[in-house]
């Protein structure tokens, strides 16, 4: 018995180093966000306790609304898109053609390039009056004259995504290459023997075989894009009149354009819920194993 | 033995006592924001420590993150000793406890040498919380050209300007005008000089409420929504060099700013000419103001401030700041430095002369703790009357609602 509790004290010994690193870097500054959120602290450093005002003031402002809208639209789908064109790329470089190395460096170029390179060229791209997408529409005449793609907020939103969507698909591809490659060939190769036909392979054995590890990737991509705060910045700044902003924007921009410490921590705090239960979802999914057999 | 170790020790602890001491007042740290007098700020520093035995730690930031930069530091308690930043947050930092009056920290020659506008800036409640750096007075820059092909005189309102505005598109320029507004900022850069003309102002007398929500307030926010049809179309995205540039390629035929882009032109050998500085435009009471930028050097609260102040005494002279005003295109604000440079006062130098003169019509942002969110509520709600969200009567009364919350919360 003693033995056994020496073992244990030993044990917990060994873990002390991490715990005390996690207490003091992860649960510590958590706990002072949790308790920010109930405060106001004013630019004379008077800290005032103001309950549930901060949370309040978020659910009833009008950029509230936008801003979760924004979020769900970034999240939800950018998600999708990022899948689709991942799970479209996969599926061409799955099989062997000439030139098919170089066609998979090619594609991981946009994933490879510092994201501050790629805000800068598709800023370029962008620009309303030398940019080569206007001039594109322009010639098109689908635009009648040039306009402000990213200045625009009916536009912004959108054209920020695009560019998000253009730097993780090529991530999700690989991804979804790797799960294609996973499959055994004898399944497809039972298949045809039973006369399915190429779109009946596809829908119930590819789908169906790379469904847990897309929805883990799915998960994962989706919590990076919730905290994904450089493109927008880098692009639009979370503009114009925050058509752009996600909620990780408007918590840099309470936290240090506006010094509003307890409302920023108020929304991080609402941002640390949504993420948790992506968190637990993952966790969830990465516990379903899927079998060839 | 035991005494050599004795001695050690107490060699040590007076060595660990007495140096940090020693080394906190040998060394100071200002932060400039990008590279503009860089060169002379080298030089200076290096002259100072040889005057005075203290090296000056030169730092440089960007614009677009210093704010949040050094609330950061601020609030650690690790800010550098010294910071040139904007007017705005003179009133903020003052009120946080960070930055210190410096009226008592400098000479009474260099109290004087300021002029009254930049001191004014400055000062909150009589005491000078700031000093002045470098001042930009901005007015209205028109393609003499483009303008002469659509009328014989030029502009002298708003009105004027946006009659002439429909005409001037397609011609020698693309576009009739260029605004700026990527950023909060710069919106407010480009929306204050009309607001003023029309009669309006931000605030109220006593800095609680806003006083923008009047009838010539949403007619200023009307002229502003009209103009930007004309203006070029990276209206929400463009930066302010881009609409320096838009107006230096004749893109756009006027604009409001200072005389960087002429200047800008002169040093890249190219013609500048067709540009003329007209006086500021006139709204429909006959008022103009020209739009005055300040910027300052804050003194922050770190104990080293009378070394601190007598760098910056040292840095505010002719030969080193003075030659950067002179370079960069900006108005000096300092008596000593128009009698030291004659540059200053020569009518032919169109980058300062026609600046300098209208230094006493030039009305400056408020520097209030809040700013940066007021300026913001504002910012957003002219860019939604821009787009056609809101009418310019819908955009005020929101902005008004929202920016009274803020300042009723300060």
């Amino acid at each position: 018995m003693k033995r056994d509790n020496i073992i244990k004290t030993t044990n917990l010994l060994y873990v002390l180093p991490m715990l005390i690193f996690f207490g003091v870097f992860i649960l510590s500054p958590i706990i002072q966000v949790f308790e920010n959120s109930f405060l106001q602290i004013k630019a004379n450093g008077d800290v005032e306790f103001i309950q549930f005002d901060n949370y309040i003031k978020f659910f009833n402002s009008k950029d509230a609304s936008m801003v979760l809208k924004n979020t769900f639209i970034w999240v939800f789908v950018g998600v999708a898109a990022k899948i689709l064109i991942g799970l479209l790329m996969a599926l061409v470089l799955y099989n062997n053609f000439v030139g098919k190395r170089v066609l998979t460096g090619v594609m991981l170029i946009p994933y490879a390039m510092p994201a501050a390179v790629s805000c800068v060229v598709w800023r370029l791209m962008y620009h309303p009056t030398f940019g080569h997408i206007t001039q594109l529409l322009l010639d098109l005449n689908i635009l009648e004259r040039p306009m402000s793609f990213l200045g625009n907020p009916a536009t912004s939103l959108l054209a920020v995504l695009i560019v998000n969507v253009w730097a993780v698909a090529p991530f999700c591809a690989l991804n979804i290459l790797a799960s294609l490659y996973s499959i055994p060939t004898y399944i497809y190769e039972a298949a045809s023997i039973d006369g399915a036909g190429h779109l009946r392979k596809f829908f119930h054995i590819t789908i169906h075989l790379i469904f847990t590890d897309v929805r883990t990737l799915a998960l994962l991509i989706g919590i990076w894009a919730f905290n994904s705060f450089d493109v927008i910045y880098m692009m639009t700044t979370g503009g114009p009149a925050n058509s752009s902003s996600i909620l990780v924007n408007l918590v840099y921009q309470n936290a240090f354009e506006f010094n509003n410490r307890g409302y920023a921590s108020a929304i991080s705090i609402i941002c640390f819920i949504i993420l948790s239960i992506f968190s637990v979802l993952y966790v969830r999914s990465k516990n379903k194993e899927v079998s060839f057999e | 033995m035991k005494k050599m170790l004795l001695v050690l020790l107490s060699l040590s602890l007076v060595m660990v006592l007495v140096l940090p001491t020693v080394a906190e007042t040998k060394e100071i740290t200002y932060v400039t924001l990008g590279n503009t007098g860089m060169e002379l700020l080298e030089e200076a520093a290096k002259a100072f420590e040889e005057k005075e035995g203290v090296k000056v730690n030169l730092e440089s930031w960007s614009y677009s993150d210093a704010y949040s930069k050094i609330l950061t530091l601020a609030e650690a308690g690790n800010m550098p000793d010294s910071m040139y930043g904007f007017s705005s947050w003179t009133v903020q930092f003052k009120e946080a406890g960070y930055t210190v009056a410096i009226d008592d920290l400098i000479s009474k020659e260099l109290y004087d040498d300021f002029s009254k506008a930049a001191r004014d800036v400055c000062s909150v409640n009589g005491e000078l919380w700031a000093m002045p750096s470098y001042m930009s007075v901005r007015s209205i820059l028109i393609n003499q050209t483009a303008f002469d092909e659509v009328s014989d005189e030029p502009p002298t309102t708003w009105e004027g300007l946006l009659e002439l505005a429909p005409e001037l598109c397609g011609k020698t320029c693309p576009y009739a005008y260029t605004l700026v507004a990527g950023h909060p900022k710069n919106t407010i850069d480009c929306f204050l000089p009309i607001l003023w003309a029309y009669g309006a102002d931000v605030l109220s007398e006593d800095q609680k409420t806003v006083a923008f929500n009047t009838e010539e307030g949403v007619a200023a926010l009307q002229m502003y929504v009209d103009l930007a049809k004309y203006a070029v179309p990276d209206y929400g995205e463009a930066t302010i060099n881009e609409t320096q540039s838009n107006f230096t390629t004749q893109t756009a035929a006027a604009y409001v700013h200072n005389a960087q882009g002429l200047a800008a032109l002169k040093a890249a050998g190219e013609n500048y000419d067709w540009a003329t500085i007209l006086q500021p435009l006139k709204g429909p009471g006959g008022e103009a103001y020209s739009y005055g930028v300040m910027d300052v050097d804050l003194v922050f609260n770190t104990g080293n401030q009378d070394i601190t102040a007598k760098w910056l005494e040292f840095w505010h002279q002719a030969k080193y700041q003075g030659v950067v005003i002179d370079k960069a295109g900006f108005v000096p604000n300092q008596a000593s430095y128009y009698k030291e440079m004659p540059i200053f006062t020569d009518e032919a130098n169109v980058f300062v002369a026609p600046f300098a003169a209208m230094e006493p019509i030039a009305k400056f942002k408020p520097s209030i703790t809040c700013w940066e969110e007021i300026q913001k509520i504002m910012a957003d709600n002219v860019t939604k009357a821009v787009f056609g969200q809101l009418t310019a009567a819908e955009a005020f009364e929101a902005a008004e609602k929202d920016c009274n919350e803020v300042l009723a919360a300060q």
